[in-house]
């Protein structure tokens, strides 16, 4: 089946089990955002998928291949991109070079950016709106244009799937909306599977057309926002009595707690 | 990049003054240069077995401890650790130093920094080790594992008789005093071997600043970079120390030197060993006039140079927050 | 808790200043010797001697050194926040070290009272260098690499005096290592009383790092003075350093040791945290002076190199303890 398969996913962090088996599909080309309560093991089943924590028990797939029976790190990366939520960033490097940094997987010690590296950056900056920036200092630009950098970087990876874990995290409300549209415009016009971390259930039940909610380190319930989120899963999820409100705008439902 | 040019020029033509000027011909005897070129007598005796492998050793040294201490900075995102800070050359240093207070003799000084710096390393990378090599952990372990070693010299120090005693000593006060072409050969060959290696590992040293969780997103593994750049500038340094005792802070200064007149980030190797050179042959230059009538060893200056220096990089550093 | 355990360590310093009097490379030294510590000792008295006029100023000074090192640990590790700060990996030892060797060899040997204002010179321009690096205290990292520059600095600068003037070697020597093998004759009352106005700088830092600790805002919001709580903590460090320095030469490793023996005891509070620090530091070095006499026959290991051998295991296993994150 297209798109990335878990089976019975089990991990450990530092000796402590995270995940006890956890099954799901995403779609390909769809954008899936997992929600859940804090510590619930969101962050830890999107690392799982992208390949960075290796996993104690069950297989994850890509396309049908095994992530770490079938792909190397080299082959994985040029699959999937994946963002974390607080990526370190290196004092006086300038928004350029650190989207250049997005080619990696296609370059090694004696193999230096061509013409077609430079165009994937250069798409990735006019994706992103960044050209007026792309001389400026990384860690001189604000939180929204810092996020969009570290997005392009993702994107200029050229990769069919991109993941994010809380991309909107630290950022104020009308630059998370930005965010999430970007996000959004690269699903639909690029074709990218996109898989993110989301703490605001209300923005992942308007952005994704699936969701994956979790508790404790298993899923709860999974599938379109319309279908599987009902006061009653809510209240499961997060333990707190909700209710949907349909949304005047886009038509997914709103929630508000009771 | 013509900045960059510019200043190789300007080093290079920095380097050829210090030689002419006071590495050949300004030591304690002044050099009869036509004599010397005629290829025979005291004055090229003097040119060929003392002077030119001085001026060689220290130039190869310091540009091997440049590349050492560079890569190390950029891999531990931190410009001011470097390898002396972090326990490899005191542990070599160590090492020759138990080689001549165990043995006697100097004979076994360079197998004995080759084994102390080996030890060191692994010690260092080995117990800061805790499912992944952490910067933080494995300065912190260097600091402490380096105060420790310098013990141990301390206490073989004042074990040994008189006269190995002050052998160590001097040994122990880096310089090039003592250079001979074998110990030229030996650091050339470790410099060429450890550059080589180097420039191939430095396209994911240089990858490594945004964090792990994106070096390895883009299918780097960077445990595995560390621990190679680690343990290749161990070798490097050991081969260094064994030759020419310790130099303190060249390995530390020459990076945080090259990234900042470059105005570059990264590894920088062919700057770093170039700077690496100039302070060890301005540092012998330094050595050659007397103070109180003394000669102080090489490795004396480097140190005057570089804790200055590095404390005025700690304190801009912290100004930045 | 803490008082039982503090109850428990004051013992056993005092077990360990018995056990300093009374061990060594000289045997014969008893129980009923100890009378030569009230009355002098006739001159055939020979253990009644070698406890009078060498054991006892050895076993004051390790006491002394190691408390006063244990309370500046306590306060500079509160002060930064940072478990593995400590004057001597700080390179504020190595201050007021280079600081007496250098007037020892610019003016020749001078009594142990002049040594006082070089002493402090030095462990204050050290502490100053700290104190610039300010904003720089919040990465422990580059606070321990500054340090450990300064001391490779002035170690290498001590070298070269030593290097220069081959007859002050032996002189010198003894403020390049941590010892209480030969402590200079009349130092214990001028460092005694560096010690107390250090440990007074301490107490009147104390209650202010207290509210430091609750982060800087929220001690601003109670009326705390930073830069006064700041100068006072580091003030602290400095005296109490050099007054350990000038009996006992630049000893690594102990502030940082002492605190975490505190903290185990169940020291909380920057105060007690201090008062048992120093029971910590002087158990710590009159352990390793012990130790250092008895382990190998004929031979005395240092007191600096045992608290070296002790410190270097115990900061490993710190930061190992600690992982990378919450240092």
């Amino acid at each position: 089946m297209p798109g990335i398969d878990v089976q019975g996913l089990k991990v450990r962090l530092a000796g402590r089990p995270i995940l006890h088996g956890v099954d799901g599909h995403v779609p390909r080309a769809g954008v899936t955002a997992i929600i859940g309560p804090n510590g619930c093991g969101k962050s830890t089943l999107l690392r799982a998928m992208a390949r960075l924590v290796r996993p104690e028990a069950g297989r994850i797939t890509l396309d049908g291949r095994d992530l770490w029976d079938d792909l190397g790190p080299k082959t994985c990366a040029r699959q999937i991109a994946f963002l974390p939520q607080n990526p370190v960033t290196p004092e006086g490097l300038r928004v350029r070079a650190l989207i250049e940094r997005g080619r990696t997987p296609y370059l090694g010690p004696f193999r230096p950016m061509t013409a077609i590296d430079r165009a994937a950056v250069d798409r990735a900056i006019e994706l992103t709106g960044l050209s007026a920036l792309e001389h400026r200092r990384v860690d001189r630009l604000s939180g929204g244009q810092r996020q969009r950098a570290w997005i392009a970087l993702a994107i200029a990876q050229d990769t069919p799937a991109l993941f994010l874990d809380e991309p909107t995290t630290f950022l104020d409300l009308p630059h998370q909306i930005d965010i999430l549209r970007l996000v959004n415009r690269l699903n639909q016009e690029n074709g990218q599977t996109i898989v993110m971390v989301l703490h605001d259930i209300n923005q992942a039940c308007r952005y994704a057309d699936r969701i994956i909610a979790m508790r404790e380190g298993r899923v709860l319930f999974s599938g379109p926002p319309s279908e599987v989120v009902t006061p009653e899963a809510l209240n499961t999820l997060f333990g707190m009595r909700m209710r949907l409100v349909p949304d005047a705008v886009g038509g997914a439902p709103v929630i508000v707690p009771q | 990049m013509t900045r960059t040019r510019l200043i190789y020029i300007v080093s290079g033509l920095l380097l050829v003054a210090l030689i002419a000027t006071l590495g050949a011909g300004g030591g304690s005897t002044a050099l009869d240069w036509r004599a010397a070129l005629a290829g025979e007598g005291v004055d090229y005796t003097i040119l060929v077995h003392f002077r030119l492998p001085r001026i060689a050793l220290a130039a190869l040294s310091g540009a091997a401890l440049g590349i050492a201490g560079s890569v190390l900075q950029v891999m531990l995102r931190n410009p001011l650790a470097s390898p002396d800070i972090i326990g490899f050359g005191a542990g070599a240093a160590a090492g020759g130093v138990a080689a001549i207070v165990l043995s006697g003799s100097l004979a076994l000084v360079a197998p004995g920094a080759l084994l102390g710096g080996g030890l060191a390393a692994v010690a260092v990378l080995g117990l800061s080790w805790k499912s992944g090599l952490s910067p933080l952990a494995l300065v912190l372990t260097g600091v402490a594992l380096s105060l420790m070693l310098a013990t141990v010299a301390d206490i073989l120090l004042s074990l040994s008789p008189g006269l190995q005693a002050a052998e160590a000593a001097r040994f122990l006060t880096g310089g090039f005093s003592g250079a001979d072409w074998a110990g030229v050969l030996g650091v050339a060959a470790v410099l060429a071997a450890g550059w080589a290696c180097m420039g191939w590992l430095s396209f994911s040293v240089d990858r490594l600043d945004t964090g792990d969780e994106i070096a390895r997103a883009h299918g780097l593994r960077p445990d595995r970079v560390r621990l190679t750049a680690a343990a290749l500038s161990a070798v490097i340094v050991s081969v260094s120390v064994s030759v020419t005792g310790p130099l303190p802070f060249v390995s530390f200064l020459a990076g945080p030197l090259a990234r900042g007149i470059s105005g570059k980030a990264g590894t920088c190797l062919g700057l770093s060993a170039l700077f690496g050179a100039l302070i060890c042959l301005g540092a012998d230059s330094l050595s050659r006039f007397p103070v109180a009538g003394t000669h102080l060893p090489a490795g004396l200056f480097t140190a005057m140079i570089g804790g200055p220096a590095m404390l005025v990089l700690l304190v801009r550093q912290g100004g930045r927050g | 808790m803490a008082l039982r355990h503090g109850a428990t360590m004051l013992a056993g310093v005092g077990l360990l200043f018995l056990g300093s009097l009374l061990l060594g490379a000289r045997p014969g030294v008893g129980l009923s010797d100890l009378a030569a510590l009230i009355y002098p000792p006739d001159p055939q008295d020979a253990p009644g001697i070698v406890l009078r006029e060498m054991r006892l100023p050895r076993s004051c000074a390790a006491l002394l050194a190691g408390a006063a090192l244990g309370a500046a640990g306590a306060v500079i590790q509160t002060l930064s926040r940072n478990p593995l700060a400590d004057p001597g990996l700080l390179g504020v030892n190595a201050g007021a070290a280079f600081g007496i060797a250098l007037t020892v060899w610019l003016s020749g040997p001078l009594p142990a009272g002049q040594l006082i204002v070089p002493a402090l010179i030095g462990a204050g321009l050290a502490s100053a260098v700290i104190w610039a690096l300010g904003a720089a205290m919040r990465n422990p990292l580059t606070l321990i690499l500054g340090g450990a520059a300064l001391t490779a600095m002035l170690g290498a600068a001590l070298r070269g005096v030593m290097l220069i003037d081959n007859g002050a070697l032996d002189a010198l020597r003894y403020w390049s290592v941590g010892s209480v093998d030969a402590v200079p004759p009349g130092s214990l009352g001028p460092a005694a009383l560096l010690a107390l106005v250090g440990a007074g700088l301490a107490m009147a830092a104390a209650r202010r790092l207290d509210a430091m600790a609750l982060g800087e805002d929220v001690a601003q919001a109670l009326g705390t003075s930073l830069g006064l709580t700041r100068a006072l903590a580091l003030g602290a460090t400095a005296v109490l350093s050099a007054a350990a320095v000038l009996v006992a030469g630049p000893l690594a490793f102990v502030g940082l040791v002492a605190p975490h023996v505190a903290r185990m005891a169940g020291a909380s509070g920057t105060g007690t945290l201090c008062v048992l620090s120093a029971a910590g530091g002087g158990a710590l070095v009159l352990l390793a002076d012990i130790a250092g006499r008895i382990i190998l026959p004929g031979l005395v290991i240092e007191a600096g190199l045992g608290v070296t051998l002790i410190g270097g295991p115990v900061l490993i296993w710190l930061v190992r303890r600690h992982a990378a994150g919450d240092i």
